[in-house]
């Protein structure tokens, strides 16, 4: 990493001077709530339980804010930090899909591997280093302050991974979600079980069996794939994982355990969370000339990571979690900040802490390894950490903007709105009592949050946003099962096992003529985009208008509801060089419905519709109109229907930086 | 080495007319060219198993 001394990225922090004179002193803070929702907000300020929202209310800064099509978090961020819509941004869904192999991807970013490779013994040398790239078009409005001599503080912000510098004032940033672990994924845990383990888990983490004997047991921690090493004789191309070997020392009668690594120990008792540790993972050499243009991805001699353990428990069966490996703040393996050493400088003053991005543990809590309670418990681990940087981000603001992300709000709303309303499919009335609150208990926290920010900086516009709201999940629709039954799409396995490969891109292209793929996109199967399009282009839009008319007709066979609201087709509600790139149409789905699980990545359930019973038992991304987001603020708000595309040019007006012409929106003052 | 594979005469003759039909030369040659094609995704799909599993890391994706 660059080697910027904590002194000197302090002096940039804290420049005294940012832009010209009249714009020197203004100060901008724009709090980022992801997921909050304006009826539950509206439904809690009339309670008396959000007082400093309500305040902004009272006071004319407040309205819902309109979201973007699809309401999905990385198209509502880009949307947020260009000014512009997905046909701008280029970001229309978690998911994409390569028309040349029709094989989904990664929306936000894109590793490259190194190239130019030499094979020597055991080991593969890349001469050119591999990177990895955003996939987000768009200036975001920070470099417009920025050129302009407007400071810019931008913490945790979803969709900028890898963060880019900005030229002019100065600028620090630190990354969200999109943010990867070491592994270079999402984030997987890692679950050391002594029980029977019938089956690896989808995604987001994996399961190892570990065995006592004696009361002491080996097994290893799993890192990064290591590029270096060739792979054996025969097999097709896959990075093996680098290892790091443990051992568990468990207490003949107690509950407790002892685990020790390299040069590092942890005691542990049944049921306990441990603070932060490094786990170091040797990768293979580097050869020299490989410097020459090294990436992010060329391995160094060790990928410093860090990570915590939970015990949940210790005999009969013996069962440990271990959150993902973080990229280690005080040594990041990856960029994380801009920068370099920006995060460094964070950790040094408030500690280690979550480097991932959309850090709270939903996946153990979806198989099974955290239950409700202990996801919880994870998530309040986030939060005050989360805390901490805002305290920090606060403590080093003077002037310009500071832009800072809750993620909570979200990923918890994910796991536990659906209890705040009874009979839902995944929930039983006991979950309900139970967690009916603990969504209401998240917005007060973050009440307090704005209360904080008010009364550190009382001469300071402060702004909360959200990208969008929230919606119970009961029941999910295969677009795939319906496009098969209806006869504009061939499946090539018609009975793929459960989690089968088989069942990702399962059509016959050569007779299909529309393909669900992402949580809300239909593509066409169209002749000279697709590798194997059957759709000439002068059919596309009566074939589109058809499907549309087909899907906005169908009804839920078990209650006879409306499923699909709205059916956008993309050149009636995108503009800009980028809508090519993404979905024909997008599904707005009706409340409580949403795109299946399996549809997303382009499979089959072998039924249309079907109960939701995830422990994911909430989500937004349904019809635009249905999930607005909020925008509050210390002044009023003239504005009369704000939307996510106002806000950038809401914040450059702010410092009297001319707002580009691809930014759509004004204003909302 | 050349390997013998059965094929029921039914299917046989089904892929007789559609490989004269598409301008294969022979039935052999249909059947080969159908089987890479087929491997070569299924081939794929293998080495796209760790892009599939991080996509399924999204807690959006199951």
């Amino acid at each position: 990493m660059a080697a910027l001394t904590a002194a000197a990225i302090t002096a940039l922090v804290l420049a005294p001077s940012c832009g010209d004179e009249q714009t020197a002193t203004r100060q901008l803070i724009v709090l980022g709530f992801d997921g909050m929702d304006p009826k539950l907000c509206e439904q809690m300020i009339d309670q008396g339980r959000l007082p400093t929202l309500a305040r902004l209310r009272d006071a004319g800064g407040y309205r819902p804010l309109g979201t973007s099509t699809p309401p999905q978090s990385p198209v509502a961020w880009s949307t947020f930090i260009t000014g512009t819509n997905p046909g701008g941004h280029g970001i229309f869904d978690f998911i994409h899909r390569d028309p040349e192999t029709y094989f989904p991807y990664d929306s936000t970013s894109r590793t490259e591997p190194g190239r130019w490779l030499i094979h020597l013994g055991k080991y593969v040398f890349p001469l050119r280093g591999g990177k990895v790239v955003n996939l987000r078009r768009g200036k975001p409005f920070w470099e417009y302050l920025t050129e302009a001599g407007v400071c810019a503080q931008i913490y945790r912000i979803p969709a900028i991974y890898p963060p880019q510098k900005a030229e002019g004032a100065p600028f620090c940033c630190l990354s969200d979600m999109g943010t990867p672990d070491i592994r270079g994924t999402n984030g997987e845990f890692s679950y050391y079980t002594s029980g029977i383990i019938k089956k690896k888990f989808s995604g987001g983490g994996d399961p190892y069996p570990i065995h006592f004997r004696n009361d002491v047991a080996k097994a290893a921690f799993y890192g990064p794939p290591d590029g270096m090493l060739a792979p054996p004789e025969g097999r097709k191309a896959r990075p093996q994982p680098t290892e790091t070997p443990f051992t568990v020392y468990r207490d003949p009668t107690e509950p407790t355990v002892r685990i020790v690594w390299q040069d590092q120990e942890v005691l542990l008792a049944q049921g306990e969370w441990s603070d932060w540790h490094p786990v170091e993972f040797e990768m293979g050499p580097r050869l020299a000339i490989g410097s020459l243009d090294a990436g992010p991805l060329i391995p160094g001699s060790t990928a410093a990571s860090i990570c915590r353990f939970y015990l949940k428990q210790v005999r009969p069966v013996f069962e440990l979690y271990v959150t993902p490996f973080n990229i280690d703040p005080l040594n990041p393996y990856f960029p994380i900040s801009v920068p370099d050493g920006f995060a460094t400088e964070v950790a040094q003053s408030i500690g280690r802490h979550y480097t991932q991005g959309l850090p709270q543990d939903t996946k153990a809590l979806t198989h099974g390894v955290l239950n409700r309670d202990e996801f919880l418990q994870q998530a309040e681990i986030v939060r005050d950490e989360r805390l901490k940087i805002l305290d920090y981000a606060l403590d080093h603001f003077e002037s310009g903007v500071l832009f800072f992300y809750f993620g909570g709000t979200d990923m918890v709303a994910h796991m536990l709105w659906g209890a705040r309303h009874p009979d839902h499919p995944a929930l039983t009335e006991e979950d309900h009592q139970k967690y009916k609150h603990v969504v209401d208990d998240i917005y007060e926290e973050m009440d307090g949050v704005v209360a904080k920010a008010i009364g550190r900086f009382p001469e300071a516009t402060v702004m909360v946003m959200s990208d969008h709201g929230f919606e119970t999940f009961t029941r999910q629709f295969n677009l795939n099962d319906w496009l098969s039954e209806n006869g504009y799409a061939a499946i090539r396995f018609p009975n793929p096992p459960p989690d089968s490969l088989l069942n990702i891109v399962n059509f016959d292209f050569s007779r299909t003529r529309a393909y669900g793929m992402g949580i809300n996109g239909l593509y066409i199967n169209l002749k000279g985009r697709e590798r194997d399009g059957i759709v000439p282009p002068e059919q596309k839009q009566m074939l589109m208008d058809e499907i549309a008319e087909k899907l906005l007709a169908y009804r839920d066979p078990a209650t006879g509801r409306r499923v699909i609201k709205e059916v956008y087709q993309a050149d009636k509600v995108y503009s800009g060089a980028a809508v090519a790139l993404g979905p024909d149409m997008q599904i707005g789905y009706d409340r409580t419905f949403r795109g299946s699980w399996t549809g997303a990545l382009g499979g089959i359930d072998q039924q249309i519709m079907s109960d939701n019973t995830d422990a994911w038992c909430a989500d937004h991304c349904i019809a635009t109109d249905l999930v607005p987001g909020v925008v509050f603020s210390t002044r009023p708000i003239s504005l009369a229907e704000p939307s996510l595309t106002d806000l950038a040019p809401t914040i450059l007006t702010e410092f009297n930086v001319p707002v580009p012409e691809q930014m759509h929106g004004r204003s909302v003052y | 080495m050349a390997v013998k594979i059965k094929l029921d005469s039914d299917l046989y003759q089904r892929v007789k007319k559609v490989a004269a039909a598409a301008g294969y030369a022979t039935p052999e040659e249909f059947i080969i060219h159908m089987i890479e094609k087929e491997l070569s995704t299924l081939e794929s799909a293998e080495t796209d198993e760790e892009i599939t599993k991080r996509l399924r890391g999204l807690g959006y994706l199951e």
